[in-house]
């Protein structure tokens, strides 16, 4: 008797670890789905090479302008029908459907044995539904291949159709699968999904959009890696692999030039972070001014310049401190002596102008987050600290500091994350021939190598945005670990 | 009755120590001394826009306006289609920014729920967008790709996650006592029960400050104008349509340069003056816009260490 | 629970698909669906402007042709991106006939123009006057067919556009000092040390200076220092030098008393002598002109940073003006009219719906009304011929010409097609032609007049008398009425008008070029502010020494290449 319930026992573990794979199989399955949907150059409906390369199944489905945007002159001339195009993108949205359904089914694989067995139905239609959309691409295909003009409009059924075919049998497979080794138990249980999974999915469509507008671009970094012109295909043939990392290294000069751009880049971003606790003594030292109203004023006046261009900062700054600007005529003017120095032109602590220029033009609105912040502390704390009789600067130091710190630590380890980039407008306006050497940051070198007027630069500016990018991440799970050696938490 | 007495005891207990005012006047001193810094450049900007144009391209006007005119502005009315840019940047800058702030405000309060699954990678995920940036070309390929090129959804969806900002409202939520959470969600409310009607109306600080930073963000926005909406002149935002304003009046200076036509005469309305004047015409706003929100995030300058 | 979650799941995907549906927006490639006019994108990369041409032009082109131009600039990444997207637009104009042209021909994105007979049906009069354009452009594409027509094209070969460099000088002071003559660059040099003496201030007090630069133009060189070697040398600028077209020498920057360097030199000599102004490496082109403005200076290469800024109607009436004086040792440069046209070139996209109307388009522009209706206006209203078929200006357009801000409503055009009157709005110059590109050269000859050139400074009708004393002094004393006959009666060089495809720098020299390039601006900035002689020479020393590090001799190898490619009798 104790045998044969052990040997139940063990069958029913063994499907469940099968089920358990297949599960983790599947929700890959219909990520990896999901996200070729977005893909151009796996789009199974790109049936004329007409329709722009960058044209992903999600394009074709919705954006009726970016197919017809090279095609009109072939709809207007008859070598292509308007009703293929309107069949194509019923298939697409057929296809999108079926894509959509599988992800449901992933998503309510997430809950309990009833969620599932639900949820199980879903990938299957999905399937179907894909399968049945390939086949509405394949009867358009055949319509531009029997078009009056295949020159003109050559049909084209590229290696993601047959991808795609694929997918969806392998879904199906799947879903099959489940379907057969899902069983349901004797009590059935009310539909029901944990809530740590219910939080997950409440969160996805976040996760979606940033994947959809943050990630997905990155497939441009592929550049990097090409001999790239605008125009070109990225073939085999000009694949350069990481012949672009080493270029700018090779000569000796561009090389100490990269050096010398990387310290005025640090200089400037330690400067920085040297400097970022302003903001909060601003936000501090103005609450602590009595009258209201004065305070609201002040606030708002000092965001003024944030909102000045840094191109008008520039001449404004010429109308101060050039030869016949405000500085000079009042030096003049009080001593006696005319006065005609430049003071823009020399690079004599240049790092500490710029500075300061940049804290001026940043400090109020920086200081706008602390003074938010400042409401969330409890005024209770406050009352206790005067019955305790604690003075002014000991109130700032052991209640309002320590509570602005949350703040104050995740802003600084952003900065620090963020070393690299000072930003472009700032060091191109107040840049000239004498204080280059210094003032010269990386954004302003890249920006300088001619990305935008020199299409060939493609391939370095990628590389060295890339570079960035991989370096700042780095910086950031840097200060993250160092915040959680000496504070005991992570900042991220 | 005995309220206003611990009021009065308040007051008298806290007197005013020499200590005090002295600290008072430095204080109010220096923030006085750099609000006239601040204000400076704008006072400056703005005689330059009012006074005869003239004088201001030959350099004379910097303390006080001379031959106040306000024709400048008035300048302005000739804008091809500047009325509708400001209809596009105002219903971008409301739809966009409220869309903004309820999805920063819900990815920030579902972050702070520890038992979510796959929190930290989550998190971690948005963040890190913040640090890298794929390209001018490649956003755009990818815009392309999305269907959004020319399009008005184009100025709302991308603006939807901001890493930033989500990175606050996290911040403020976590240190809202979580008791008041707790005994909540022992009334049976649900997560979502929890966020709209107790974590909202409490964020309202933080959530007005976003909205801030969002609706500066969106009426200042130009480069997105520029590359993707070249198909339809029509949703132009603000700053792009003054921005060809400004070009038009550097196209004297280009036709000079490339040779292709001979001098002309200098028209009285230079570069520099165009430039001031689109400044104004964008600041002032904001400037009328931000006091509104002010009041929401400004709760804690009323507050503060000392009272009284 | 189940019903919730789906129904969660439904609305998730309706609001998804509503957000992507509000973004489809049909027909934004097509018609405006208003009166049938269709929508016409120019992608050029001339222009200044973005949106549609508004003003006269847009009524123009509504009545003749039934269009509306949605004029699409080169901002950055804009010619990457909409080669990428695979669709260049309706019309194309181009800012050189480089690697992106021919990039574009390679990958189909440009039309045939004898496809369909398109030239013969729809642009007779390109076809009858500019064979040799159009041939030309043929050379360049490198499958023998025409994409395209150059700009600047004239009616022969033998003339030359009128002068560019016009050394304007103040007159008055110059007839203070007893008009010294002037030989070469020291003799200059003298002038404005002894001008400097008896106008030691400006309108406001001043200080007074010699020259007021700008740094915002620099090129591969100090622009105004290689202008003014242009100048004096007649040479053109060719990539990282200067050229002797009629001699066949290249002189590249960094040549020992090279023209680039002497040049430089001479702004030294000034600097040392406080005659430069000391806002020069910084200050932007209208913090300068402000300076012209108030009299800060005393010369300028350039007429429009020096007679035109200064010449008010105040300084003229008080005596005072700035005028044209040549050293009789300078070579004045001018660049020589030619039927090939030039390389910022008219084209048609290959996926354009519309090829015939906008064949037609650039047809009309090709006329002689229509290259006037680029410049000046409409006929008729702006300008007109009169019984003798010399060229004049009406009074409103005469106008608007001279201050392009003129509101142009209350002024109607009638049709000559159609016959139907419009009234004009908006500004003259936001009116005019936005897309920056011109056919017909300015200073060719309009084939529709009486023998006058399409520059009005040439009309007859715009001869007048001397406006003031001090102008008629210039006058007498040079013996001419205008600076152009005045800098024609002068040593001159002619430059040929070639038609030249620009070659293409690989991306390492990109890079050399780009440091080099820096080197060289930044360092001749340092030099042209060197207090002493040693210091002068020490820092082009260091700037030949950097210049060599980064690449300087492939730099320049490849220029001279370009050289021979383009003029083809280059001697060293």
């Amino acid at each position: 008797m104790t045998d044969t319930t052990a040997l139940k026992l063990e069958n029913l573990t063994a499907k469940e670890k099968a089920l358990k794979i297949i599960y983790a199989v599947f929700r890959v399955t219909a990520l990896i789905t999901l996200m070729i949907i977005f893909f151009p150059p796996l789009n199974p409906a790109r049936i004329t090479t007409e329709i722009t390369k960058h044209a992903s199944l999600f394009t074709t489905t919705f954006s009726y302008n970016t197919i017809t945007d090279t095609l009109g002159r072939s709809i207007k001339l008859n070598y292509i029908s308007i009703n293929t195009i309107y069949i194509l993108m019923v298939s697409c949205a057929i296809i999108l459907i079926g894509v959509i359904a599988i992800c449901a089914g992933a998503c309510l694989s997430l809950g309990n044995k009833t969620a599932k067995i639900k949820g199980s139905w879903f990938p299957i239609v999905g399937s179907i539904l894909i399968l049945a959309g390939l086949c509405g691409i394949y009867f358009s295909y055949i319509r531009v291949k029997n078009g009056i003009r295949p020159d003109k409009v050559p049909p084209n059924l590229s290696y993601s159709y047959y991808l795609f075919i694929a997918v969806a049998a392998f879904n199906f497979i799947l879903s099959i699968t489940i379907r057969a080794l899902l069983r349901q138990d004797k009590k059935k249980q009310p539909f029901k999904i944990e809530q740590k999974y219910t939080l997950f999915l409440m969160f996805l469509p976040i996760l979606i959009l940033t994947f959809v507008f943050c990630y997905l671009p990155l497939y441009g970094w592929r550049y990097a890696f090409f001999d790239y012109t605008v125009g070109s295909d990225l073939t085999w043939k000009n694949f350069k692999g990481f012949y672009w990392f080493t270029f700018l290294f090779k000569n000796k000069e561009t090389f100490n030039d990269l050096l010398r751009v990387l310290r005025n880049t640090l200089i400037m971003s330690g400067l920085g972070i040297l400097t970022n606790w302003l903001p909060i003594a601003f936000a501090v030292f103005l609450v602590e001014i009595p009258s209201v109203k004065l305070k609201k004023t002040i606030q708002t006046l000092t965001t003024l310049p944030y909102f000045i261009s840094w191109v008008l900062i520039y001449a404004f700054a010429l109308a101060l401190f050039s030869t016949d600007g405000l500085l000079n005529n009042m030096l003049s003017k009080i001593t006696g002596t005319t006065h005609n120095t430049n003071y823009l032109q020399g690079d004599s602590w240049i790092w500490l102008k710029m500075l300061l220029w940049g804290t001026w033009k940043g400090i109020g609105w920086s200081a706008i987050v602390y003074i938010a912040s400042l409401s969330s502390i409890d005024q209770q704390m406050y009352e206790a600290a005067d019955l305790d009789g604690a003075k002014r600067f000991q109130k700032i130091n052991y209640i309002t500091i320590p509570m602005l710190m949350p703040t104050y630590f995740v802003l600084l380890m952003l900065q620090i994350a963020g070393m690299l980039s000072n930003g472009l407008d700032q060091y191109l306006v107040f840049g000239n021939a004498f204080n280059m050497d210094k003032i010269e940051v990386l954004d302003l070198y890249v920006y300088d190598l001619g990305f935008g007027k020199n299409n060939n630069m493609i391939p370095i500016s990628t590389l060295v945005s890339m570079a960035k990018s991989i370096v700042s991440v780095i910086l950031l799970f840097l200060a993250n670990g160092a915040s959680k050696l000496i504070r005991g938490e992570t900042i991220v | 009755m005995a309220e206003s007495i611990l009021s009065k005891k308040r007051s008298s207990v806290f007197k005013k120590s020499p200590g005090d005012i002295a600290f008072y006047i430095i204080d109010i001193t220096i923030f006085v001394i750099f609000t006239l810094i601040c204000l400076f450049p704008f006072y400056y900007l703005l005689i330059n826009t009012i006074s005869d144009n003239n004088l201001v391209s030959k350099g004379l006007i910097i303390l006080y306006p001379k031959g106040i005119n306000i024709k400048n502005y008035l300048a302005l009315k000739n804008v091809s289609d500047l009325g509708n840019a400001f209809l596009v940047t105002v219903l971008r800058t409301l739809i966009g920014t409220a869309l903004m702030v309820l999805v920063s405000a819900y990815a920030g309060y579902l972050v702070t729920k520890e038992q979510m699954w796959k929190r930290k990678f989550c998190y971690r995920f948005i963040i890190i967008t913040m640090y890298f940036n794929a390209g001018l070309i490649p956003w755009y390929l990818n815009m392309l790709m999305l269907g959004l090129t020319n399009t008005f959804a184009a100025y709302i969806l991308p603006g939807l996650i901001s890493p930033f900002n989500i990175i606050l409202v996290k911040t403020y939520i976590e240190s809202i006592p979580k008791d008041i959470e707790e005994s909540a969600m022992l009334d049976g409310a649900g997560p979502m029960r929890i966020f709209i009607t107790m974590i909202c109306p409490l964020s309202t600080p933080v959530l007005a400050t976003i909205a801030v930073f969002g609706a500066v963000a969106n009426w200042n926005s130009f480069q997105d104008s520029l590359v993707l909406m070249q198909g339809t002149p029509e949703l132009f935002t603000l700053q792009h349509r003054l921005y060809v304003y400004l070009s038009s009046a550097t196209n004297l200076e280009a036709l000079m340069r490339n040779g292709t036509v001979s001098a002309e005469v200098q028209a009285s309305l230079t570069l520099r003056i165009v430039q001031y004047t689109i400044s104004m015409v964008s600041i002032l706003p904001i400037l009328c816009v931000y006091p509104l929100m002010q009041r929401y995030f400004v709760k804690g300058i009323m507050m503060g260490a000392v009272k009284g | 629970m189940f019903k919730k979650t789906c129904s969660i799941f439904l609305s998730a995907a309706l609001l998804g698909a509503c957000a992507c549906m509000t973004g489809c927006n049909p027909g934004t490639n097509e018609s405006g669906g208003e009166d049938d006019l269709i929508t016409l994108q120019v992608y050029s990369q001339l222009a200044n402007w973005n949106g549609m041409q508004t003003g006269f032009f847009e009524t123009l082109m509504e009545d003749k042709f039934g269009v509306k131009l949605n004029i699409i600039p080169d901002a950055d990444g804009t010619f990457a991106t909409r080669m990428e997207k695979g669709n260049l637009g309706d019309i194309v104009l181009w800012g050189n006939n480089g690697v992106n042209y021919t990039t574009a021909i390679a990958d189909n994105m440009l039309f045939d123009w004898e496809d369909e007979d398109l030239l013969t049906k729809h642009g007779p009069y390109i076809k009858e006057h500019f064979n040799d354009a159009l041939e030309a452009n043929r050379e360049i594409n490198g499958d023998n067919k025409i994409y395209g027509i150059g700009h600047g094209i004239a009616g022969n070969n033998n003339d030359h556009q009128s002068f560019f460099y016009t050394w304007d000088v103040r007159w008055d002071l110059y007839k203070q000092l007893g008009y010294p003559i002037i030989n070469d660059l020291d003799d200059y040099v003298q002038l404005m040390k002894d001008m400097k003496e008896i106008c030691p201030t400006d309108d406001n007090g001043k200080s007074t200076y010699a020259a007021s630069l700008w740094p915002d133009w620099d090129e591969n060189l100090v622009m105004y220092v290689k202008s003014f070697a242009s100048a004096y040398y007649g040479y053109d600028e060719m990539d990282m030098g200067l050229y002797d077209t009629e001699n066949g020498i290249y002189h590249d920057a960094l040549e020992t008393n090279g023209p680039y360097l002497t040049a430089l030199k001479f702004f030294n000599k000034l600097y040392q002598a406080g005659l430069i102004d000391p806002d020069s490496s910084t200050q932007t082109y209208d913090q300068m002109s402000s300076k012209v403005q108030n009299g800060g200076t005393f010369f300028s290469i350039f007429n429009y940073s020096g007679s035109t800024a200064y010449n008010s109607v105040d300084h003229v009436n008080a005596g005072k003006m700035m005028c044209s004086l040549v050293p009789n040792d300078a070579k004045v440069i001018s660049y020589g009219l030619s039927t090939k046209g030039g390389t910022r070139i008219w084209s048609i996209g290959s996926k354009t719906q519309y090829p015939e109307k906008c064949m037609e388009i650039i047809n009309y522009l090709a006329t002689p009304e229509g290259a006037m209706s680029i410049w000046y206006g409409l006929k008729g209203v702006h300008w007109d011929y009169d019984e003798n078929k010399n060229i004049k200006f009406t009074d409103f357009g005469r106008q608007c010409y001279f201050e392009p801000s003129k509101l142009q409503t209350g002024t109607t055009w009638t049709s000559p097609d159609t016959g139907k009157t419009y009234d004009l709005t908006g500004t003259f110059n936001d009116g005019k032609l936005q897309v920056n590109n011109i056919v017909w050269d300015f200073d060719a000859i309009n084939p529709d007049s009486n023998n006058e050139r399409f520059n009005y400074q040439f009309w007859k009708s715009e001869q007048a008398a001397a406006s003031s004393d001090i102008e008629q002094d210039w006058r007498t004393k040079t013996g001419f009425n205008d600076t152009q006959s005045y800098i024609e009666s002068k040593n001159y060089s002619v430059i040929p008008g070639v038609s030249f495809g620009e070659g293409t720098r690989d991306a390492e020299l990109s890079l050399k070029w780009n440091n080099v390039r820096n080197a060289i601006v930044q360092l001749s900035w340092q030099a042209m502010y060197a207090d002493s002689d040693s210091k002068f020479n020490s820092l082009i020393n260091q700037m030949t020494i950097q210049c060599k590090g980064y690449g300087y001799n492939d730099c320049v190898t490849w220029s001279k290449e370009e050289t021979q490619r383009k003029f083809g009798n280059l001697n060293n």
